[in-house]
């Protein structure tokens, strides 16, 4: 295939994603001479596709908004997401993302957490795995940055975290489910507390506030939700970033040790090679192993240390009707009771507990066992619109066996296939063990009169972090700690890869937050 | 198949309650998706010669679940989708059947009892390390 040469740049960014946005947005800010663009695989989306508004968004979980790209192409795709097939067998979760403008943040739940202090010094503090090479309290002003240009949505005084700014909005409703299991967590004498959510409570930042309305997996077509797209891109793209949509970046050519440029594929499958200075990738923890492992970059930690926050559910069934499918799915209150390291509990580090909500009508059933016949319609009148499910995610830590790899077939996308192999530690299965135990003791202490476990919960790969993580040592790291590429110092990682550990949070406010401050350093860097 | 097999599939797989969930073949887009379907083991059930036998049927998709495991399940997830999307049995079930935009859902806001248990949480010395 002939490639057009394309005008040199100074920065091409692979993803549009929640670290390429925030890494976009704050590098054309602090260095508006830059000439940057982003290449992004997928199309910007289209909210006339999102089935909120249609009956068939149930089954749209299950089709082509499912969260696992693999289910979409099943279903037929478009190219919203334009995703790539992963091996995904010998994987105990599977991987959740969307690979479009916006990325991962646009079929989010868009809980907002940050990480502990803690979990920036596990080695320091537990004597497990590595230290960050940043704190909690160097990352701060890049935390409230990006709660800033998101727009969160919580309340202030929580004892889990040092204090924060205060939130710009007040937390979201919670529904007789979170006022239920708050009372229960109070009980029991554990904390709890509203989430900090990435979801408008009242209008912000010229998006209406969420009503409510359930399938946020599907996207937010009220635009409540902030995703990238949403936040960060509309701003970026007025300070002049260029965003080049359905373009596939297939390589990056290195010559004598130095990123020479990208090569990439538009709409039409024609080959482009833009040549630049330097190169951020964010193709979050999978995309951008792939694409490093296939343009030669050589790393002995590269693709390895795959880390996912391990998680189970408990369901748990009332007399009582409770909310059913309504409100947004991930963001009512949460516990960190049990997040901090107790060694009497027989493990390392610990369990975030997050209240969830109950799954539409249509997902429950097709979940059941048996399938059809009286029994599994007699068992949906008994419990839908009467469910409590707890989230519990465990911390992951780096092990290397754990991993994204290269297959030898070639995709559709002119990329090499991609495979995972991940298990469950003893550890992380401890936890998960633990932490289900507690959250039982919630749903019992809030009047369930059954509970239900799915441990572990295979489709909850919804964190894809560590392939290509952040170290001083380059023979178990694979970027220093601004992001640079040990092997190509002119190639960055800025997205979920670079996780040297992972706490028991969800990532997204820590990617971000890590993007701005790697942008930042390396405005000052390439000025 | 024969029209009165494609509704006796339907009544197995998808029997409804006494309390008003509709049987599979009162719902028209189950039966379309059955009618339409070019499963190959629609047909198999239908020549099977004990699905003739009422007390017999069920035994025979019990069966076909064994032998043909993954072509039987999507079958059954084909007719599933249609049925629980549809708007008799959303609200059989206690569901309204209109999606949930543009109108949303409202939901209870925070319990006034929790903001003392909330003051009581604030309180508690820090849980960070
Ligand atoms: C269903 C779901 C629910 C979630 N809920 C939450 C939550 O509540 N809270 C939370 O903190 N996190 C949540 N997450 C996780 C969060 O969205 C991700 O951790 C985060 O978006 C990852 O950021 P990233 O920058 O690493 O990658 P992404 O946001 O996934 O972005 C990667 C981008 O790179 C693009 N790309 C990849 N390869 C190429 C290539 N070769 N060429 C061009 N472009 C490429 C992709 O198309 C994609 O747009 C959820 C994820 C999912 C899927
Ligand atoms: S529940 Fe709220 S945030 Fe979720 S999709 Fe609906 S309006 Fe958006």
């Amino acid at each position: 295939m002939t490639r057009k040469r394309q005008d040199p740049v100074d920065v091409v960014i692979i993803g549009a994603g929640c670290g390429g946005a925030a890494f976009a947005w704050q590098l054309k800010r602090r260095a508006p001479h830059l000439k940057i663009v982003c290449l992004e695989r997928g199309g910007w989306p289209d909210p006339l596709r999102m089935p909120a508004k249609t009956m068939r968004w149930q089954r749209a979980i299950m089709e082509d908004w499912a969260s696992n790209p693999n289910l979409r192409i099943k279903a037929g795709g478009y190219r919203g997401s334009n995703d790539y097939h992963i091996d995904e067998d010998a994987s105990v979760f599977k991987p959740l993302m969307w690979n479009g403008v916006g990325g991962s943040t646009v079929a989010w739940a868009a809980h907002f957490p940050r990480l502990h202090p803690s979990d920036f010094r596990v080695r320091s503090l537990d004597g497990v795995a590595d230290d960050w090479p940043f704190d909690y309290f160097d990352l701060e002003p890049w935390y409230d940055l990006n709660d800033e240009i998101m727009g969160v949505s919580g309340l202030d005084g929580d004892p889990a975290y040092p204090p924060k700014r205060r939130r710009a909005m007040p937390p979201l409703a919670f529904g007789a489910v979170a006022n239920r299991a708050a009372r229960a967590f109070s009980d029991l004498g554990w904390h709890w507390w509203p989430v900090d959510a990435a979801i408008n409570s009242v209008r912000h930042d010229g998006r209406d506030a969420c009503n409510h309305c359930g399938p946020c997996l599907t996207g937010c077509i009220s635009k409540a939700k902030a995703s990238v797209d949403l936040t960060y891109w509309p701003k970026s793209i007025a300070l002049g970033v260029e965003l080049r949509t359905i373009a596939i970046a297939r390589n990056i050519e290195i010559e004598a040790g130095r990123a020479s440029g990208v090569t990439y594929a538009d709409r039409n499958d024609e080959e482009h090679f833009l040549p630049a200075q330097a190169v951020v990738v964010a193709g979050n923890g999978i995309g951008t192993a792939r694409l490093l492992l296939a343009s030669g970059v050589e790393s002995p930690a590269l693709g390895r240390n795959l880390m996912f926050h391990p998680a189970a559910y408990i369901r748990g069934i009332f007399k009582e009707r409770l909310d059913g499918p309504v409100g947004p799915v991930g963001a009512s209150i949460y516990s960190h009771e049990f997040y901090e390291t107790d060694r009497s509990r027989g493990f390392e580090r610990g369990v975030h507990l997050q209240l969830s909500r109950e799954n539409a009508l249509l997902v429950q059933a097709s979940r059941l066992s048996p399938l059809w016949g009286e029994a599994p319609q007699a068992q949906l009148r008994e419990e839908f619109l009467h469910t409590m499910p707890i989230l519990v995610l465990a911390e992951d830590l780096p092990e290397a066996h754990n991993r994204v790899s290269l297959t030898n077939t070639e995709e559709r996308d002119g990329l090499p296939g991609v495979k995972l192999d991940y298990r469950i530690s003893e550890r992380a299965q401890k936890s998960l063990d633990f932490g289900l135990a507690r959250a039982e003791e919630i749903l019992k202490a809030a009047g369930a009169c059954r509970t239900v476990r799915v441990s572990p919960a295979p489709l909850t790969g919804w964190h894809l972090l560590g392939t290509a993580r952040m170290g001083s040592d380059p023979q178990t790291s694979v970027t220093d700690r601004y992001g640079r590429c040990h092997a190509v110092p002119n190639i960055l990682i800025a997205d979920g890869s670079l996780f040297p550990t992972v706490g028991a949070a969800n990532p997204a406010s820590t990617i971000g937050a890590v993007a701005l401050q790697l942008a930042d350093h390396f405005a000052g860097e390439i000025a | 198949m024969t029209p009165m097999q494609v509704r006796q599939l339907a009544d197995l797989l998808l029997p409804g309650d006494e309390a008003g969930l509709p049987p599979g073949s009162r719902v028209p887009d189950v039966m379309l998706a059955l009618t339409e379907s070019t499963a190959p083991i629609i047909a198999q059930i239908g020549r099977h010669p004990d699905f003739a036998a009422p007390e017999k049927r069920q035994a025979v998709l019990n069966e076909m679940e064994r032998s043909h495991g993954q072509e039987f399940r999507d079958l059954v997830l084909s007719l599933i989708k249609p049925y629980y999307e549809s708007g008799p049995v959303l609200e059989a079930m206690g569901w309204r059947s209109a999606p949930p935009q543009p109108t949303g859902h409202v939901i209870a806001p925070m319990a006034d009892d929790l903001t003392q248990a909330l003051a009581e949480i604030a309180a508690r010395k820090r849980i960070w390390r």
